[in-house]
């Protein structure tokens, strides 16, 4: 039934969301985030997800990492749907898909110093929690131990999503999903961070699942991309093709608006 | 980047550094009130008093029943420095001795009310819009709609009118403060993305609770733990005061209050002591309070 090379499927999922209008006549209104998307992820590729504000992909991103379940549709990881297994399965799951969130400042609790957010990552994993552990984290991530003593406000913003990806990694996870991870930083910035995923892609054999709505992060990292709009997937394929070679006229104004942004038009 | 080798011990020697450098500061924003260092001051000359009566006030053995009549009705004067009762007993004495109970009762209904109010405002705020918020805010809603001080003197008056019943009472009319203000903090704190992240790695509920949610609540819980003690001696006073908490001899704050009234206007330093002692208690906590307040806020 599952061939056994996809290490995710995406089942035809659908994600409503009910609001309620009005004060005096409430009236339900149904949203669609999320509307009827499959697809496959391989191990070890890097699929990109491109698609404005809004076209559902932060929603899908959080319904595979299993913080919401879907309405309808399943997503199954090596074989198993995320939303029924229980214990050993479960945290096994746990374990080896992890997310790095969009704002760096927001997924690190305030209150708690470096050292402590990835202890309890490494804890929860049933992990060593001593200093060289902790340590070669962040020498991994090209980070100074020193940071570790440090609470979120203290860093800057490439050092807290360093800090984000060190925590994702820390469990060795086979699927990393990347939820706009350069988008809250500087241009300069970003490079680095992008950089530094690319690394330890090659250097771990990692599955990333990167969602941006900058077409230029994807083309770096990625060779299939999938583009949504409002919920629904528009197109897929190739990154090169869907740059040049774009079908539909959203991907289009997709592409051009980015490039246009970077100050040049190809061809 | 450098990666300097340094021993465990130098780490965890920074480490107390770095805490006793967050206290400093935290020290730092507490003190730049002179208020709230007066109210710490006030609050901590009380406790001693309180907690070593035995041996500071010139008359111990006048703190509960005790009668001497020809020391009666006497004017504050160096002997006596508040005067003395219809009995003879030294107010000064009886005062100190009455912060006693006033500390004592306010340490056991904060401890019997705020675990509980927080833990469950936690739950019902994490689990907003399940069944079981629903049943925890509609039962706090049920004690919040009853007039407190009215609630607290009918079970006061139904069971026996001790100062244990009296703490009993205020505990179980105050408990759904705590509820509330946890309730709506949680629910705006559960969709922070770190607590999204916790949940990515498979952290158990409950460590999500007291390790993430927690600790970013502490300064409005602490702020409003020591605003209430304020509240908590006025109640506790005022059911005194109508004779359904402690009973004489005893030496409460509010029962003294409501015995020597009778002696007013001729007699006022009989009232005056205990009178001054609630105000001054009140008073400490309150600038405590609006100094811990702003020490969080400076964050």
């Amino acid at each position: 039934m599952i061939k056994s090379k996809s290490l995710l499927k995406v089942q035809n999922v659908t994600i409503l969301f009910r609001k309620n209008i009005g004060v005096l006549k409430k009236e339900d209104m149904i949203i669609r985030a999320v509307d009827g998307i499959s697809f496959d992820v391989e191990e070890g590729e890097i699929l990109g997800i491109a698609g404005e504000s809004g076209s559902g992909k932060s929603t899908l991103a959080k319904s595979i990492a299993g913080l919401l379940k879907p309405t309808s549709g399943i997503i199954l990881f090596e074989g198993e749907n995320i939303y029924e297994i229980k214990g050993e399965k479960y945290r096994y799951f746990r374990k080896n898909v992890q997310m790095v969130f969009q704002n760096p400042f927001g997924s690190l609790n305030p209150s708690m110093k470096i050292r402590d957010t990835l202890k309890d990552v490494l804890k929860a994993a049933k992990k060593e929690t001593n200093e060289d552990v902790l340590r070669s984290l962040m020498e991994f991530v090209n980070l100074n131990y020193e940071i570790l003593d440090k609470y979120p406000s203290e860093l800057s913003g490439g050092q807290a999503q360093r800090v984000a990806i060190a925590r994702a990694i820390a469990t060795q996870p086979k699927l990393l999903i990347l939820d706009e991870p350069t988008s809250a930083l500087d241009v300069s910035v970003q490079a680095q961070i992008l950089t530094l995923l690319k690394k330890i892609q090659t250097e771990k054999g990692l599955t990333y699942i990167l969602i941006s709505h900058d077409i230029g992060v994807i083309r770096y990292l990625c060779k299939r991309v999938i583009v949504m709009k409002a919920g629904k997937i528009v197109e897929q394929g190739d990154i090169e093709d869907i740059i040049y070679r774009p079908k539909e006229e959203y991907t289009k104004r997709l592409v051009e608006s980015l490039l246009r942004l970077y100050g040049y038009i190809e061809n | 980047m450098k990666y300097q080798e340094v021993s465990y011990e130098q780490i965890s020697r920074k480490q107390k550094e770095l805490i006793r450098e967050s206290l400093k500061r935290w020290w730092f924003r507490y003190s730049k009130s002179k208020l709230s260092i007066l109210g710490l001051g006030i609050f901590l000359v009380i406790a001693v008093l309180a907690l070593f009566a035995d041996y500071v006030t010139p008359y111990p053995s006048n703190a509960g029943l005790y009668i001497n009549f020809k020391q009666s009705y006497l004017p504050p004067s160096t002997e006596h420095l508040l005067g003395t009762d219809m009995y003879g007993r030294d107010v000064f004495t009886r005062t100190i001795f009455g912060f006693r109970y006033a500390l004592m009762m306010v340490g056991v209904v904060l401890g019997l009310v705020v675990p509980p109010g927080v833990v469950l405002g936690l739950i019902a705020g994490y689990y907003r819009g399940t069944w079981i918020d629903t049943i925890i805010t509609r039962v706090s809603e049920v004690f919040i709609a009853l007039p407190p001080l009215v609630l607290a003197l009918s079970i006061a008056s139904v069971l026996e009118p001790n100062i244990f019943n009296a703490m009993m009472a205020i505990s179980l009319m105050w408990w759904p403060w705590y509820v509330r203000l946890v309730y709506s903090m949680t629910s705006s704190l559960r969709n922070e993305q770190y607590v999204y992240a916790a949940k990515a790695i498979g952290m158990p509920t409950y460590k999500i609770l007291f390790k993430e949610l927690l600790p970013n609540m502490l300064g409005p819980i602490l702020t409003k733990v020591t605003l209430d003690a304020g509240w908590i001696i006025i109640i506790g006073a005022a059911i005194s005061f109508v004779g359904l908490g402690a009973q004489p001899p005893t030496p409460d704050l509010g029962t003294m209050v409501s015995e020597y009234s009778r002696y007013l206007p001729d007699y006022w330093w009989m009232t005056f002591g205990p009178a001054i002692g609630i105000t001054l208690l009140i008073l400490s906590f309150n600038l405590i309070g609006d100094g811990i307040r702003d020490a969080f806020a400076g964050e």
